[in-house]
């Protein structure tokens, strides 16, 4: 039971550490696209990387911001009818939702994912644009994401879990 | 069976009822889907109904860029694309597709038919590790250099100019004090009438009438000197296509090849009254000098002799190696066979 | 099992686990693994990775970041509060001045940051205690800030256009200038009905006595131009650099943010908290739109992969009721939807079906696409799921209750059917700039 909170209390921290931490490159990429513009008019002179490194950096803050999310229950979702439930009927929903439709769905994504990734490191992939830069990297962050995300339902789950057995919201 | 066993010439065994999925990488109603749409009827006519290949455009199942690693997966059982695109998994890629300054529609289909270039692609994909089997289908005459608000000569209009030009051309032009910028094909037509872009290529003639880009700019800029080609293909899932009855094989073999000729006369005519139109509409054409080709042609093939020694990659160096062979033959043999024009 | 039935099970168990509570993003990944597995195969597993790789990589939508950090940054400033006094001073002595001075802010709010909530509780906070201490009419007052508020969502920068261009298959910059004078217009609807209403009852809106408001000419100046000026210059910023050709839409959204962070240190509001904050929220806001994106990529993959998608066409396409008849049955559906649902969940579920139909049937594209905006904004208002009513009755004094914010919204509701029916009607209101821009 301890050991099951103290991983809890892992994941928690690790998605919040590290969706916080990467959610400051926003400014960089401010920076980035103002740049372009500048670099345009001023200089008449299109940057080659700024078509990548901007969804490079979005993509570092978004994905791996999706797991932190969930854990502040951020994701928009329709409270109408579960706000009028007794507490357990709803964590007994939830618990079935998370297990069904969303270990399926990333479970499933994640288990592609690695054979995808270990391809896109044997042929050094590329991105299609700009300077053609390699895009493994992005790909792998993409799936850190993911991982980040599984975790994350993790904690929920075991969270629904203690509700509908203990009748109480866990601390 | 009783039926057709009477009937001279038919065949007695049935053919077994298939169903493909097969997705382009293009929007409905551009000529580029419409490749697709003609090699799956031709097979659809041929096997009397039996063999169907519905036809789906960019983005009903998948992206259109990742219509290689679906049909790899399984996910679809066929493809129509551009095999430049999956420059990003493997140097050579865009050999089958299009060679700037490179071979023509005529030297390109023997190239590939009849030279080994399509032997070459396939290896390509057993080297990428794609569980595909691709051969070429459809082609197009060379694409318009740009649709353009600045007129295209000499070397020095190159200089600064604003212009859209992805893979080898782009390297090629940065070489050459060309301004390249990537954006996406939805992005262009604003860019252009906002000056975001002096100049964009993107397809045949008759492709960018569809897009509309006369409408934002001055001057139609010829020749297709980035893309005196462009080659299509169709991939197919392995396994997919080894289950098929060898009858099935060949039905996809002899319709793509009908395609490649019902295509690239196609673009052709359609080129005609694109230019009729373009007239029409005042715009004015302009050709890069001769004398700025060759000084462009010396730029490509250094680019590319410097590049494949730089990747340093087998299969790339053969089969530039392979084009170099072929064309000096060509050009040779054409030189001295076909009469003046 | 027929492709009919297929496509009811789909769309009826999506409803019913959105309904149940489980987070919109989650439920439309889910249902379209489970139908994905069942009548596809496990491959389908292999699209949603790849979607994945795509959608972090649309250029176009990395603006939604880009706007949700100008919004919060524009939020924290404390602009809004000088917007609201300045607004105050010199309305304050009309009738229903103080509810015109609210849709004015919120106008202008709008026109400056794409986020609803945020306006709706900071004008909520503000001209809520103001317009009660004036003895205002408690529905006229809740319905000027949640319609005013709902305008954030129209008038450009605007998420909503963000998610819905590439869904639709049109030009971001054709809609961002295109729903501008729209949003303008019902905002003047807006005005218009609250000045007539409380010309005929003025108890509605009573009048502030002259003596109340003592403020020098020079001084109204002066907060004219500390107010309402910056903010004019941060639209222009934004607006002006799509609408002058100078930048993609993307980095107009990166101009519009930088230039958010020179008008917050310009206002002294300028710290490393509030960074850091908007950071954060940034990256929550925005990851929240993603997977609902997301989600719904899975979703509309497998659902057209199946055919379900010609199902619902050929259905629509199939009612008895002409062109006209058919455009008012696909509104109607979006404002039922949006009495339950949340607005991205809407467009991702009905753009790319009604979009086609639309086409097929020979409206413009981005004429559609812009009163379906403007149809989407009801759902903002339309009980029981309200975003404006909810964060409203959040902040509001306790006098004010659910049964008042109802009461109040139904004429604004009613305002924006009547702007529809306006654009129906002249087209050219939408159509003007983005033709003017060059845009279409
Ligand atoms: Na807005
Ligand atoms: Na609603």
């Amino acid at each position: 039971m301890v050991a099951l909170k103290g991983l809890m209390k892992a994941i928690n921290k690790c998605n919040e550490y590290i969706a916080k931490g990467f959610s400051f490159l926003i400014f960089l990429l401010i920076l980035t696209l103002s740049y372009e513009v500048v670099a345009r008019y001023a200089f008449n002179q299109p940057t080659q990387w700024s078509f990548d490194a901007t969804y490079f950096l979005s993509s570092l803050v978004l994905v791996l911001g999706m797991g932190y999310t969930w854990q502040i229950g951020g994701h928009v979702s329709v409270d109408l009818i579960t706000n009028k439930m007794p507490r357990r009927v709803n964590a007994a929903l939830k618990v079935i939702f998370i297990v069904t439709l969303f270990y399926l769905c990333w479970f499933q994504i994640f288990r592609v994912m690695l054979p995808h990734l270990q391809n896109s490191w044997a042929l050094k992939e590329r991105s299609m644009t700009g300077f053609m830069p390699p895009i493994y990297p992005y790909k792998t962050w993409i799936f850190a994401g993911v991982v980040l995300l599984l975790l994350q339902g993790v904690v929920e789950i075991v969270k629904e879990l203690h509700v509908l057995i203990k009748g109480e919201e866990p601390r | 069976g009783e039926k057709a066993a009477e009937q001279p010439g038919a065949v007695v065994d049935p053919l077994p009822k298939v169903n493909w999925t097969l997705q382009t990488t293009w929007a409905q109603g551009w000529l580029l889907h419409q490749m697709a749409e003609d090699m799956a009827k031709r097979v659809e006519q041929m096997s009397g109904g039996n063999f169907k290949i519905d036809v789906l455009p960019a983005g009903a199942v998948v992206g259109g860029l990742e219509v290689l690693d679906a049909t790899s997966t399984g996910t679809i059982d066929a493809y129509h694309s551009w095999p430049g695109y999956w420059m990003s998994k493997h140097p050579s890629a865009p050999f089958f597709a299009s060679i700037p300054m490179s071979l023509e529609p005529l030297m390109h289909t023997t190239w590939l038919y009849a030279y080994g270039g399509k032997e070459l692609m396939q290896e390509m994909y057993d080297e990428i590790g794609a569980n595909v089997y691709s051969i070429p289908g459809g082609v197009t005459h060379p694409e318009l250099l740009a649709h353009s608000n600045k007129p295209l000569e000499t070397l020095e209009d190159f200089v600064g100019l604003k212009y859209r030009a992805p893979g080898w051309w782009g390297e090629i032009l940065k070489g050459m004090g060309v301004s390249v910028t990537m954006l996406p094909g939805t992005e262009l037509y604003p860019s252009l009438e906002r000056g975001i872009l002096d100049a964009t290529e993107f397809s045949s003639p008759i492709v960018n009438r569809q897009q509309g880009f006369h409408e934002v700019t001055k001057y139609v800029a010829g020749p297709g000197m980035h893309q005196p080609t462009c080659y299509f293909e169709f991939g197919f899932n392995k396994q997919k296509y080894d289950a098929l009855p060898e009858i099935y094989k060949q039905m996809l073999q002899s319709a793509a090849m009908a395609t490649t000729l019902w295509s690239w006369t196609q673009d052709i005519v359609l080129g005609f009254e694109t230019f009729e139109f373009w007239k029409s509409r005042d715009k004015v054409f302009t050709r890069v000098s001769d004398e700025a080709q060759r000084a462009f042609r010396t730029k490509a093939w250094d680019w590319l002799d410097n590049d494949v020694a730089a990747k340093n990659n087998a299969h790339y160096t053969k089969t530039w190696n392979s084009v170099k062979e072929f064309w000096d033959k060509f050009v040779d043999y054409e030189h001295f066979m076909i009469p003046v024009r | 099992m027929s492709v009919e039935l297929i496509t009811l099970l789909m769309l009826s168990s999506l409803i019913a686990v959105v309904l149940m509570g489980f987070p919109i993003g989650f439920s439309l990944a889910g249902i379209a693994t489970i139908f994905g597995f069942l009548f596809i195969g496990p491959q389908v597993a292999n699209v949603f990775m790849l979607r994945l790789y795509v959608v972090f990589a649309d250029y176009i939508l990395i603006a939604i970041p880009l706007f949700v950090f100008m919004g919060i940054v524009i939020e924290r400033s404390g602009v809004a509060t000088r917007l609201y006094d300045t607004m105050y001073v010199l309305l304050g002595r009309l009738r229903g001045g103080l509810a015109i001075a609210t849709v004015l802010t919120c106008t202008i709010f709008a026109a400056a940051t794409g986020v609803v909530g945020a306006t709706v509780v900071t004008m909520g906070i503000m001209s809520m205690p103001a317009m009660m201490k004036y003895n205002y009419s408690k529905p006229l007052a809740s319905g000027a800030i949640c319609a005013g508020g709902a305008l954030g969502i129209l008038i450009p920068p605007s998420i909503l256009i963000l998610v819905y261009a590439p869904v639709a298959n049109v030009s971001v910059g054709a809609l961002l200038i295109g729903a501008f004078i729209p949003g303008l217009v019902l905002a003047g609807l807006y005005v218009l009905y609250i000045a007539v209403v409380c010309f005929i009852k003025p108890a509605m809106g009573p009048a502030i006595a002259p003596s109340e408001i003592k403020v020098t000419i020079f001084q109204k100046t002066k907060m004219f131009l500390t107010s309402v000026f910056p903010v004019c210059l941060l639209i222009l910023a934004v607006l002006g650099s799509i609408f002058f050709g100078l930048a993609a839409p993307t980095e107009a959204a990166a101009i519009g943010a930088l230039a958010a962070v020179i008008m917050a240190a310009f206002y002294k509001a300028l710290r490393l908290g509030v960074l850091k904050e908007a950071a954060i929220r940034t990256m929550t806001t925005s990851a929240m739109v993603y997977l609902v994106v997301i989600g719904a990529s899975f979703f509309t993959s497998v659902f057209m992969r199946l055919g379900c998608g010609k199902v619902v066409e050929s259905l629509v396409l199939g009612l008895p009721f002409g062109k006209w008849g058919i455009l008012i049955c696909m509104w109607a559906i979006i404002i039922v939807m949006g009495a339950f649902l949340d607005w991205i969940g809407i467009v991702m579920i009905v753009v790319p079906l009604f979009s086609p139909i639309a086409i097929t049937l020979g409206f413009d594209p981005i004429w559609f696409a812009i009163m379906n905006i403007v149809v989407l904004q009801t759902s903002f208002l339309t009980p029981p799921f309200a975003y404006t009513i909810f964060y409203l009755k959040g902040i509001a004094p306790e006098e004010v209750t659910l049964a008042h914010i109802y009461q109040g919204v139904i004429p604004f509701l009613l305002l924006m059917l009547v702007a529809v029916l306006l654009f129906s009607l002249f087209p050219q209101i939408i159509m003007f700039a983005p033709k003017a821009a060059g845009l279409i």
